[in-house]
C-alpha cells in the first residue's frame, strides 16, 4: 500500500472485551470525538458564509459556493479513499447523478418539457431545493449502493482501472441518454436556490458525516482493513461489506455536492463530470492528505486559493495575445505541478495521519478533558 | 461475407493499435510497477511531431523516425522527472503522478499549440481502397495490420534475442535479482520507458493515418482502451497485453457492428461494462504475470 494512502494511526482494534454495558459509552466517546473535530470546522465555515453572504459581491458568493461544493465533494471522496486506501476515479459519476437528479426535479415544468419532451417517469413533478437535495441524496445512495456491490470489492490496481472504466461509462451515458440528460448541451434553467449559508451548512454536515464515519466502529474496521486486509479479516472484519457501506456513504455525500453545484450554476453539463474535474478534486485530496478529513478540507482550501491567485495574476497579465484556453490550461498546469511537488516531497499530503484536532497543541485541551472523563468512567485505560 | 471480412480487418487493425499501446503499458508496469496514464500523451506528442515535420516538408522516412524517437525521448524524460523520485512509493502514488503528468501535458498542448484539432496532410494512398479476392479493404487498415505484425515480430525478436530485451524481461520477473547480477536499474527502467514510448509513437502514426488530425486529447481514448486491455490480459504480462488489446478491439468492432442504431452511442458502456465484469471475477486478469504485483 502506498505511503500516500497509508497514513493512519493504528486502528484501535483492542476494544476491551466488554460486557454490553460498556458499548454505549464507547460509542458516545467516538461520537464526541467526531463532533469535537467537525463542529469547529462547521462553525468556522458558517461564520465565513454569513460574512460573505452579508458583505460579499455576487462573484465572491459564487466563488464561496464553488469552494464549498469542492469541499463537500473532496470530503465525500475522502470518506471512501481515505478510510479504505483504495483509489476511486469514478466518484465524479456520482456527483453527476446528484446534479442531474436534483436538476430534473426542480427545473420548472414548462422549461423542462421544451428541453426534454421525451423525459420518462417524472411527469409534472416539480420540487423545491430542499426536496431536490433529498432526491439527489437518495438517488446517489441507490446508484452507489448498487454499483458498490461490484466496485467496492476492487483493490489496488484493479480498482484504479475499474473505476476509470466507470467514469468513462458515466460520461458516455451523460452524452448518450439525451432524453434524460440533454446530451452534450446538458440541462439549463435549474433554479439558483443555493446560497452560501445553505452550502456552508451542507459542508458542515458533510464534514460531520465523514468524521462520524471515520471515528465510528465501522470506521475502525475500515481502517483495520486498510492497514492489513488479511489480518482484519482474521479478526472478524468483513472487509468487503464495510467498504461497501463506506462506498455508499461516500457516493451519497458526493451526490449532494453535485446537487448543490447544479443549483448554484443553474446548468449541468457532462463535461463538468469527467477527467479534469476528477483530477482537480483528487489533487485537493492529495495535496491535503487523503488519510484525514482535515486533510481533505486543507486540500480544498489550498488548491482553491492557488487557483484563485493564479487567475488573479493572469487577469493582470492578459495584455498580450492571450485567450481563454490558455488561462484554463495554465491553472491546470499549476495545480498539476503543485500536486506533483506534494507527491514527491510530502507523499502523505499536508495532514497525512492525524486529524487537525488530534495534533494542534491548543486542541489538546478537549482531548485531555475527554481522557479524564474516560478515566473517571472506564476502569480499563486504553 | 464481404462485410464480415471487412469487420475482421477492422477488428485486427483496431485491436493491433490497442495491443501496441497495451504492450508499452505492460512493459513499464512490469519493470517499474506503474500504470502510466500519461502514455496517451506520448501518443499525442508523436502526433504533434508528425504535424510539425509534415508541415516542414521533411521526407516521410525521416518523419517516421521522428514519430518514433520523440515519444521515446519524452517517455525517458517523464521517467526521470515524475517517476524516479517516487520509485519507492506504491503503485497508486505512481499512478496519480502519471495522471498529473498527463493533465499538465494536456494543458501545455492546449496553451502552446491549440485546443482545436489540427489536420495533417497524409500521403494520398492511405485514403484509397484495394480489392483483395473480391473484398474492398481500406489501405490504411492494411498498412495498420502489416505494421502491427512487423512490430510484434520485431518485439518477439527483441525480447528473446537481445541483451537489452532479456534484461527487461528478467527485470519484470525479479528486479532485485537482476540488479544483483549487475544490471543497473537506472538503465533498465529508462529503456523500458523508451520502448513504451516508441510503441506509442508507432500507434500514434497508425491512429492518425486513419483519422488525419491531431488534438490535445488524441491519446486519451485509445489509451483508456489499452489500459483496460492490459488489465484484462493480465497486468505486466506482454502476452496478456496483446491478447487484451485484440480482444478489446474485437469487442469494440463487434458491438459497433451488431448493436441496434439506438444503442450505438452506448457502445463503450457495453465494452467497458463487459471488461469490468471480467475484472470482477479475475481481478488479476486473464493471463496474470507470473510474479504478480510488485506492490
Amino acid at each position: 500500500m502506498s505511503a500516500l494512502l497509508r497514513g493512519d494511526r493504528p486502528a484501535q482494534a483492542s476494544a476491551p472485551p466488554s460486557p454490553s454495558s460498556l458499548q454505549p459509552r464507547g460509542a458516545g466517546r467516538r461520537i464526541a470525538r467526531a463532533a469535537l473535530g467537525a463542529l469547529p470546522v462547521a462553525a468556522l465555515l458558517l461564520l465565513l458564509a454569513l460574512w460573505v453572504e452579508g458583505s460579499g459581491a455576487p462573484s465572491d458568493r459564487q466563488l464561496a459556493i464553488n469552494f464549498l461544493v469542492s469541499l463537500i465533494a473532496v470530503v465525500g471522496i475522502q470518506s471512501y479513499v481515505g478510510t479504505t486506501g483504495v483509489l476511486s476515479f469514478g466518484h465524479l459519476g456520482f456527483m453527476a447523478v446528484g446534479a442531474y437528479a436534483s436538476a430534473l426535479v426542480t427545473i420548472p415544468v414548462a422549461v423542462r418539457t421544451t428541453q426534454l419532451p421525451d423525459l420518462p417517469l417524472i411527469g409534472s413533478v416539480e420540487l423545491g431545493f430542499g426536496g431536490s437535495l433529498l432526491v439527489a441524496a437518495l438517488t446517489a445512495a441507490l446508484v452507489t449502493a448498487l454499483l458498490g456491490a461490484v466496485f467496492a470489492r476492487f483493490d489496488g490496481t484493479a480498482a484504479v482501472i475499474a473505476t476509470f472504466g466507470l467514469l468513462q461509462i458515466c460520461n458516455v451515458l451523460l452524452y448518450g441518454l439525451t432524453d434524460v440528460t440533454g446530451g452534450a448541451q446538458g440541462l439549463y434553467g435549474v433554479p439558483r436556490d443555493a446560497t452560501v449559508v445553505v452550502a456552508a451548512l451542507l459542508a458542515g454536515g458533510a464534514v460531520l458525516a465523514a468524521r462520524l464515519l471515520r471515528e465510528s466502529r465501522l470506521g475502525l474496521k475500515l481502517r483495520a482493513g486498510k492497514q492489513d486486509q488479511l489480518a482484519a479479516a482474521a479478526m472478524g472484519v468483513d472487509v468487503h461489506r464495510t467498504r461497501w457501506v463506506a462506498w455508499t456513504v461516500s457516493g451519497t455525500i458526493v451526490g449532494v455536492a453535485g446537487a448543490l453545484q447544479a443549483h448554484s450554476l443553474a446548468i449541468v453539463s457532462p463535461s463538468s463530470y469527467f477527467l479534469v474535474p476528477t483530477f482537480t478534486l483528487l489533487a485537493m485530496l492529495i495535496v491535503g492528505g487523503a488519510g484525514t478529513v482535515s486533510g481533505a478540507i486543507a486540500g480544498a482550501v489550498v488548491v482553491t486559493a492557488a487557483t484563485q491567485l493564479l487567475r488573479g495574476a493572469e487577469d493582470g497579465f492578459a495584455l498580450g495575445p492571450l485567450h481563454v484556453g490558455e488561462i484554463f490550461g495554465a491553472t491546470q498546469i499549476a495545480v498539476g505541478l503543485l500536486t506533483l511537488a506534494i507527491l514527491v516531497l510530502r507523499p502523505g499530503g499536508l495532514l497525512p495521519e492525524r486529524e487537525l484536532d488530534e495534533r494542534a497543541p491548543g486542541a489538546g485541551a478537549p482531548r485531555r478533558w475527554l481522557r479524564r472523563a474516560r478515566r473517571r468512567g472506564a476502569p480499563v485505560p486504553d | 461475407m464481404e462485410l464480415f471480412v471487412q469487420q475482421v480487418v477492422n477488428a485486427i487493425s483496431l485491436g493491433g493499435i490497442y495491443a501496441l499501446l497495451a504492450i508499452g503499458l505492460a512493459v513499464v508496469f512490469s519493470v517499474a510497477g506503474l500504470i502510466n496514464i500519461a502514455h496517451g500523451e506520448l501518443m499525442t506528442i508523436g502526433g504533434y511531431v508528425m504535424l510539425a515535420l509534415v508541415g516542414a516538408g521533411v521526407p516521410w522516412p525521416l518523419i517516421i523516425v521522428g514519430i518514433i524517437a520523440a515519444p521515446a525521448l519524452a517517455a525517458v524524460a517523464m521517467e526521470r522527472v515524475a517517476f524516479r523520485p517516487l520509485r519507492k512509493s506504491g503503485p497508486q502514488t505512481l499512478f496519480l503522478s502519471s495522471l498529473v503528468v498527463a493533465i499538465v501535458l494536456q494543458g501545455l498542448f492546449q496553451s502552446l499549440i491549440s485546443p482545436q484539432p489540427q489536420g495533417i496532410a497524409l500521403p494520398g494512398f492511405l485514403d484509397d481502397a484495394v480489392e483483395v479476392g473480391g473484398v474492398t479493404i481500406g489501405v490504411a487498415a492494411i498498412v495498420t495490420v502489416v505494421v502491427v505484425a512487423i512490430t510484434l515480430a520485431g518485439l518477439v525478436w527483441f525480447f528473446r534475442h537481445t541483451t537489452v530485451g532479456c534484461s527487461i524481461r528478467a527485470a519484470s520477473l525479479d528486479f532485485d535479482m537482476v540488479r544483483a547480477v549487475g544490471v543497473r536499474a537506472n538503465r533498465v527502467i529508462p529503456l523500458a520507458f523508451a520502448l513504451s514510448g516508441a510503441l506509442a509513437g508507432v500507434a500514434s502514426f497508425l491512429w492518425i493515418a486513419q483519422r488525419g488530425s491531431v488534438d490535445p486529447l488524441l491519446g486519451l481514448t485509445p489509451v483508456l482502451a489499452a489500459f483496460v486491455a492490459t488489465a484484462v490480459g493480465g497486468l505486466g504480462s506482454t502476452a496478456g497485453a496483446v491478447l487484451g488489446g485484440f480482444l478489446f478491439g474485437a469487442l469494440t468492432v463487434f458491438f459497433q457492428a451488431t448493436l441496434p442504431d439506438g444503442l450505438l452511442p452506448f457502445r463503450d458502456v457495453f465494452t467497458f461494462g463487459l471488461v469490468i465484469g471480467i475484472l470482477a471475477f479475475k481481478p488479476r486478469g486473464l493471463l496474470a504475470a507470473a510474479t504478480g504485483e510488485r506492490a
